[in-house]
């Protein structure tokens, strides 16, 4: 967790170095920095409930970005598919919406890593680092209200891989 | 939890039929409720320009670059106005469940969107 955070305390510093001329390197390397906050913050999350804390990294190593993304979406599906079942007060309700923001977070994270490490043909601007940082450091805290939770645990279990 | 949903890149792997997505095929009537909900979520919003692609794993997605006005984007309150639209756009045009596309945001201000234009014209 302390990794993460490091992670997403760099994004927002190197989001916020040179604030009248900022440099597309310095946006770029924030919004992948915040794409591996949240990455992390997943993987520690993840391998939490392994037994042996000495194999927790070498788990960690079989999630990959693909079926994290995809285990998001369907998440993101599902909370939406059910949103209507709880009222709209309720604390079930209110632990969906901050876990649906989480993983619609998390996705959108993705595609900022890809296009801040590889598309040279988009310019940055401040305010889309900015607002992308925001973000993820939301979906930190919500994150944290909702960890312990039976549909948040299933989530990090889907990160693994597909049913069969 | 209901847990048919499959994502977008797993639908197509058997490529025998084409699935167009419904936000491609009925780009226009997209592209209406994309600029109707622009201008429900005015003053913030200037407007939005929605691009139709793939997403870096390849599913069918809208990238929606959303011009706010410079009050709008100001750091007090940026995340409350993008929150505030992601959310309307969610709810009211559900891309990905009624048109089939992954919607991603991008937020600029309307003075560096007026920036990034004179630099690509000179």
């Amino acid at each position: 967790m302390e990794f993460a955070n490091d992670l997403l305390e760099l994004a927002k510093l190197l989001a916020n170095l040179y604030p009248e001329h900022p440099r597309q390197a310095n946006l770029r390397r924030a919004l992948s920095t915040a794409y591996y906050a949240i990455f992390h913050l997943l993987i520690f999350e993840a391998t939490l409930n392994w037994g042996r804390v000495e194999q927790r990294a070498q788990l960690g190593r079989i999630l990959n970005h693909g079926r994290m993304k995809t285990a998001s979406v369907e998440m993101v599906a599902a909370l939406n598919s059910n949103a209507k079942r709880y009222n709209s007060d309720s604390p079930e309700r209110m632990a969906a919406e901050h876990l649906l923001y989480f993983c619609n977070a998390f996705v959108q994270a993705q595609q900022y890593r890809n296009d801040a490490d590889y598309n040279t043909a988009k310019e940055w601007t401040t305010t889309e680092v900015v607002d992308q940082i925001e973000e993820v450091t939301k979906a930190f805290h919500l994150w944290s209200t909702v960890r312990q939770g039976a549909t948040a645990q299933a989530y990090l279990v889907s990160l693994f891989g597909e049913r069969r | 939890m209901d847990r048919q949903y499959r994502a977008p890149s797993q639908r197509m792997r058997d490529n025998r039929i084409m699935n167009f997505p419904r936000a491609f095929v009925q780009r226009s009537q997209f592209e209406a409720a994309i600029s109707n909900a622009a201008q429900s979520l005015a003053p913030n919003v200037v407007k939005i320009i929605p691009t139709h692609g793939d997403d870096w794993s390849g599913d069918p997605a809208v990238f929606l670059m959303v011009i706010l006005t410079d009050s709008a984007a100001k750091r007090d309150q940026l995340l409350n106005v993008t929150d505030q639209v992601s959310d309307f756009i969610d709810q009211q045009i559900q891309p990905l469940e009624q048109w089939g596309v992954l919607p991603y945001y991008n937020y600029r201000s309307l003075s560096e969107q007026m920036k990034l234009e004179e630099h690509s014209c000179v």
